[in-house]
């Protein structure tokens, strides 16, 4: 493994050995190495396989930002090689390669050529037959991808929490901007966060020997008292909502002021094969020296277009490589760069660039010309062997966050990129982001946009007109060229690409132009440019030049396409937060678990759907008792001198002349008269009304009730009381008998009748009763307070438990309520169903005088025959069919559907509730159901199969 | 018929009440007792770890004990509420006669206060004709969560503004907290109160436990965190 | 969509705090022919644009208030409650 001499600055500890391995095999590396500077160092250059191609890759970025070197570490996917840590004994894989990544047998796609899989060619040619599709997906899926998801739930395990921040100033970006910005605003006395992808601060200027600056600014910023996030991407912007994703915590900052100090991403250059390995930006060749004091080759050929690209070639030279150097500007600049490049003995060809990269699976050679305004060569030009081509394309602003943010971008052609301009209120852009080249104007840019960001809370900063004057001063950035489309020997081989990622090439986005994808949009949907993980970071400047070139539009005309967030790649894990689920839980609930319940969701709520023997449950109920717990029943409180007139305007049938301590049932409709609810009302007195929703629904109940109750503008208040209400149901023929031996309330039929409401204390504990009964048995509703629940309920088990009572869950209670066809609204009604369609015809009251919610619409919907009902059905021949099977209609067309069907243990036969045509709705009509392939002949009834005159229930 | 069933049984030989934590704080190692007719855990086990973590990072006891009351009044009486307790003012937890006073809309306010002074409360109060009172003791999950990194533990699961000029002493939220209704009041400087719907409280005893478990807090028991808060001291002026 | 909203009792919020209640409409004063009812009940406006609107708060005061949002933007102009939301034109 060879390293340089000790980098000033350089992040790596050498006392600290770091082992790892890559696709097995054992690798090395020191503490504070990324796996690509770590694997870079001990010679391997092949990092992946690329997207469509399987061509070999290596690195380009060396920050973070390329797709170049994804990895799969354990159980994820995607991680990106040149910013990810090494760890002891971290098992990293390569991607998208079979069998090996030295060795790719796909790599046939790229080989036969071109005519194979050209752009569109998914489209065009898996569209058909589309019953194939899923097995075209099948394999198209494990021939493309990048990285393999794991199979098993347990290995998906993410430790992620969330972290709400709020604060005054946000700073993304913690380079020489950002720490200035941060340092400015905090000192001015705001709350600050920082953020930076890089696990280092520092950005540019570290890497390009400004760590001693660097340290000053950082320390600057500490004691100011920001909060420093680092190794932390800020994913994007959502309405001022900025999700920080660092490590096991995703910071969701929100904050008055947001500073954008993102810096710049260096440009690729395009040309024939620029994509073989040992094609980097310069920057990352210089990174993986300064940072990681890994030498990037040996012999450079330095492609530029601007002074960036000079500045790298020195320091490239300064650690020992032997360059030459091809600025595309005619002058390299004219500055004094270009002087102490020729200075240090290398050779400089102006008016120059690459046009071509040679070698069998990495860079051997360059052929270097000059080119005319189109990118096509002038001549032969030369050819220089090396094992390095070190690009600098120019630089382009990253201004993607600022974009979301709100910011609109236009083309400036003397930076040969886009700025960013008309930021809204309280954005704020620095640094390079902002246009801003130089060290020392960055670094004045950022304490501006600090100041500003303070100014905008209020606070009265100085200075802030000298610093723009000063700033208004800086020497100018040096030129940039604008790079041609493609830089073209005119050979015929190759492939110049725009997008590494998607592996999209100049040839495909002409293509995709004579085909009509004329815009950037439609050419980014077609040829899927700028689609990959980097985000169009590389490949939205060349690809609008390319479209440029080709529709004969300027830059500023093509425009950008819209970097959606995420802008840095986050996994989803990390996403989805903690798993922790916002259950409801009855104050019985532990009673529930003890008795080995079968716990299953309804709704929100945690429930006991049965407990081990719903058969038995529901024949005990019929033959003795049971008790269910019903806690989750909504529960409100309606009270005011108006609360009977707002039910009357609520509910479609009549409330307001409820006689205290009586119970009624009710539907509650929307305006188009469907039902949307149902339930119980009780009077208590004159203004006050408890009332029941079904357990789903009391949310959407309270909302709307009290919505109306502030547009009628009624003297009432409502109250929610579900959650502090318990309530259980104790029913079947002994009920009366254990009741009895809890209270001291009369419990007769003749003092306590079907639909009455009493107070009585049981056990000791305050109760409600109410004489209601869902099962279809005599039956009392008991409610009370819920921190009394578990003795309430266990004193009616320990009493019930001498006649043979039994607790039964939700699955026998549907059993039990279907015998009576007593219908679940959500469950047998849909979204279309009325009153009229549920058999219900007599709960509208169309003479009452009040106008109620749904009402027009009940009475059109009264004026005709519903097209269907719900009846109560059995199968003679036993078949039980599935929920939402279909009934078929007279001529065998689907008309309706089965609700509920259960087999009753009591009646031996299966039963059920259907939507029928209304012509079938009649009592013994014959029906059929269509059940997956089955036919089932059906007998319509409308009478309850069990207690048809409901006598039980009122015994 | 009456709304007596709102209320918890009382008297000596009514059951004691349970708090919505109660098989959370057991499955904790609560150490009970009764206390004003409810089964309170004055600690979990470990005083000396539980005085740590009130101290240093983070403590949270179940008060769901403590006593609440909604009182509601109609559009015309606003001024009534408004004037109660020497004057109320949205978002603010006005400290009165052992009770906290919260005026949570215009017409609405929610009372907090200690077990023993509830019904005394609540008897004034229905003097007033023009407010209709409720108790809404079990509606309510309590929690008091204590020490110097609470705010933090609550940055973990809601996404209220609790930095201190929003949120000084005595003042008062209502707003989604792990995703449910809730409402915290700053009782001192790094003392607060959440109250959620008590079917709730199971759920949110997971969630206060994974949040401030990994910031180095714990269960604590009732008392550990009811030095006397500022809010307290200060009377209703805090 | 993550915007900030202002509860006039509680103050400013995360959106998800609140329950969209829809474009404000108004219902017919007396009986509506069959074509108006459709209107009521089945049609809006949908504006790209300024639109008035009503929110619910859901997870604080349970209160129902008036908003003037930009669809396009997220930018919501103000929020009242309806007895202190400013007179204008609600679209019917
Ligand atoms: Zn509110």
């Amino acid at each position: 493994m060879s390293r340089l001499a000790q980098q000033p600055g350089e992040r790596i500890d050498r006392s600290q050995p770091v082992s790892f391995t890559f696709d097995g095999k054992p690798a090395a590396g020191f503490a504070g190495d990324t796996i690509v500077s770590a694997l870079y160092a001990g010679g391997r250059r092949v990092f992946s396989r690329s997207f469509k191609y399987h061509r070999p890759r290596g690195e380009l970025c060396g920050c973070g930002q390329c797709a170049n070197s994804l990895f799969q570490i354990e159980g994820a996917p995607g991680i990106r090689g040149c910013s990810e840590p090494i760890r002891e004994g971290l098992r990293v894989v390569h991607q998208n390669a079979w069998p090996s990544l030295d060795f790719d047998v796909m790599r046939a796609t790229d080989r036969v050529g071109g005519p194979f899989t050209p752009v569109g060619f998914y489209y065009k040619t898996f569209i058909r037959p589309r019953r194939l599709w899923p097995v075209y997906e099948k394999v198209l899926r494990s021939a493309a991808g990048l990285g393999r998801l794991p199979r098993r739930q347990d290995e998906r395990e993410w430790e992620t929490e969330y972290r709400r921040r709020r604060c005054d100033v946000l700073v993304i970006g913690g380079g020489a901007a950002g720490l200035a910005a941060a340092t400015r605003a905090a000192e001015l006395g705001a709350d600050v966060v920082l953020c930076d992808e890089d696990a280092v601060l520092g950005g540019l200027l570290g890497i390009e020997g400004g760590h001693e600056r660097v340290r000053e600014l950082e320390g600057r910023a500490r004691d100011a008292g920001v909060e420093i996030l680092s190794g932390a991407p800020a994913l994007g912007f959502f309405d001022g909502l900025v999700p920080v994703w660092q490590g096991s915590t995703l910071h969701q900052v929100r904050a008055d002021q947001h500073v954008v100090a993102t810096g710049a991403i260096q440009q690729p250059l395009v040309f024939a094969d620029n994509d073989l390995p040992g094609v980097m930006l310069s920057g990352g060749a210089r990174r993986l020296a300064a940072a990681y004091a890994v030498k990037p080759g040996e012999r450079a050929v330095v492609a530029t277009v601007d002074d960036r690209g000079l500045d790298d070639a020195l320091a490239l030279s300064a650690v020992g490589l032997d360059v030459v150097v091809a600025d595309l500007r005619p002058d390299a600049g004219g500055g004094e760069l270009a002087g102490r490049i020729r200075a240090a003995g290398i050779t400089l060809l102006t008016g120059h660039t690459v046009v071509r990269a040679q070698g069998r699976d990495r860079v051997e050679r360059a052929v270097v010309a000059k080119v005319d305004a189109r990118g096509r060569a002038l001549g032969d030009g030369s050819t220089h062997d090396c094992d390095l081509i070190a690009v600098s394309g120019g630089s382009a602003g990253a201004l993607s966050l600022l974009l979301q943010a709100g910011g609109r971008a236009i083309y400036r052609p003397e930076i040969a990129g886009f700025a960013v301009t008309e930021l809204p209120a309280g954005l704020h852009a620095a640094g390079a982001a902002a246009g801003h080249d130089r060290a020392e104007a960055v670094e004045v840019s950022g304490a501006i946009a600090g100041a500003e960001a303070a100014a905008a809370l209020g606070r009265s900063p100085n200075g802030v007109a000298d610093a723009r004057e000063r700033l208004a001063q800086l020497p100018a950035a040096a030129p940039v060229a604008t790079p041609p489309a493609q830089a073209s020997d005119g050979g015929r081989r190759g492939k110049a690409f725009v997008d590494l990622d998607e592996d999209v090439t100049v040839k495909d986005i002409k293509r995709a132009t004579l085909e009509g994808y004329d815009s950037l949009e439609l050419s980014k949907r077609y040829t899927t440019v700028t689609m990959g993980p980097s985000q169009g970071r590389f490949s939205q400047l060349p690809a609008a030049r390319v479209l440029a070139a080709e529709t004969g539009l300027d830059l500023g005309t093509v425009g950008l396409t819209t970097a959606r967030p995420p802008w840095s790649t986050v996994p989803m894990g990390v996403l989805a937060g903690r798993p922790l689920e916002a259950a409801k839980r009855s104050a019985v609930h532990r009673r529930h678990e003890e008795l080995g319940a079968t716990v299953r969701w309804a709704g929100d709520w945690r429930r006991a759907y049965d407990y081990g023997d719903p058969v038995g449950e529901s024949v005990a109920v019929q033959a003795a008792a049971g008790i269910i717990d019903v806690s989750t029943l909504g529960k409100l409180l309606v009270r005011g001198p108006d609360a009977g007139e707002l039910l009357d305007r609520l509910y479609p049938n009549r409330m307001s002349n409820l006689a205290p301590d009586r119970i009624r049932y009710g539907v509650t409709t929307s305006e188009a008269g469907r039902i949307t609810d149902d339930g119980t009302v009780c009077r208590i007195d004159d203004e006050t009304f408890y009332v029941t929703t079904t357990s789903a629904g009391v949310a959407g109940v309270e909302q709307s009730f009290t919505w109306w109750l502030e547009t009628w503008g009624l003297n009432a208040h409502i109250t929610d009381l579900t959650q502090g209400v318990a309530a259980m149901n104790l029913a079947g023929p002994q009920a009366r008998g254990v009741l009895t031996g809890l209270t001291d309330l009369d419990c007769s039929a003749e003092a306590f009748k079907y639909l009455d409401a009493r107070h009585a204390e049981i056990a000791g504990v305050p109760c409600m009763l109410l004489r209601i009964g869902f099962v279809g048995e005599l039956g009392y509703e008991i409610h009370c307070p819920s921190v009394n629940a578990e003795h309430v309920w266990d004193a009616i088990v320990r009493a019930g438990s001498k006649v043979g009572l039994r607790p039964f869950g939700l699955e026998p209670q549907r059993v039990l309520r279907l015998q009576k066809l007593h219908v679940i609204v959500g469950q047998d009604t849909d979204s279309e169903m009325t009153p009229y369609g549920a058999g219900m015809d007599w709960i509208v009251k169309l003479d009452k005088q009040q106008d109620f919610i749904g009402r027009w619409a009940l009475e059109h919907t009264a004026a005709h025959e519903p097209s269907v009902r719900l009846v109560g059905f059995t199968t003679p021949g036993g078949e039980l069919p599935t929920e939402g099977a279909v009934v078929l209609g007279t001529d065998g067309a689907p008309e309706g559907q089965v609700t509920s069907a259960r087999r009753s243990p009591r009646l031996g036969q299966v039963i059920g509730l259907a939507t029928v045509p209304a012509a079938l709705a009649g009592d013994g009509a014959q029906i059929w159901i269509s059940d997956a392939g089955r036919r089932i002949a059906a007998t319509v009834t409308t009478k309850p199969f069990y207690d048809p005159e409901g006598e039980v229930l009122r015994s | 018929m009456s709304l007596a069933f709102l209320t918890a049984a009382g008297g000596a030989s009514a059951p004691a009440a349970l708090s919505p934590f109660d098989a959370a704080t057991t499955a904790d190692g609560g150490v009970f007792e009764v206390r004003d007719g409810w089964r309170i855990a004055s600690g979990f086990g470990h005083p000396a770890a539980e005085e740590q973590a009130c101290e240093h990072a983070v403590g949270w006891a179940d008060v769901s004990h403590l006593g609440k009351l909604e009182i509601q009044v109609s559009a015309d009486a606003a001024d009534e509420l408004a004037g109660l307790a020497g004057g109320l003012a949205l978002g603010r937890a006005v400290r009165d006669r052992d009770a906290w006073w919260c005026l949570l809309t215009p017409v609405r306010a929610l009372l907090l206060c200690d077990p023993g002074v509830l019904a005394g409360l609540r008897q004034e109060l229905e003097a007033n004709a023009a407010l209709k009172v409720l108790d809404v003791t079990s509606q309510f999950a309590a929690l008091r969560i204590g020490g110097p990194l609470a705010r933090e533990t609550f940055a973990r699961f809601c996404a209220l503004d609790l930095r201190p000029e929003r949120m000084p002493v005595g003042a008062c939220m209502q707003g989604s907290v792990a995703r449910t209704p809730g409402v915290v009041v700053r009782m001192a400087t790094d003392q607060y109160v959440l109250l959620t719907g008590a079917a709730l409280a199971i759920y949110l005893w997971s969630v206060v436990s994974d949040a401030g478990g990994r910031l180095g807090g714990r269960p604590v028991g009732v008392d550990a965190l009811s030095a006397p808060s500022e809010l307290e001291e200060a009377g209703t002026h805090a | 969509m993550s915007f900030l909203l202002t509860c006039p009792n509680c103050g400013t919020r995360e959106v998800t705090d609140f329950g969209f209640g829809g474009e404000a409409s108004t219902r017919p004063a007396s009986r509506p022919s069959a074509r108006e009812l459709n209107t009521y009940i089945y049609f809006r406006r949908n504006a790209a644009g300024v639109q008035r609107e009503w929110w619910h708060h859901r997870s604080g005061c349970r209160a129902w208030f008036l908003a003037e949002r930009d669809t396009r933007t997220n930018h919501v102009i103000w929020t009242a409650l309806p007895a202190d939301a400013p007179a204008g034109q609600t679209p019917a």
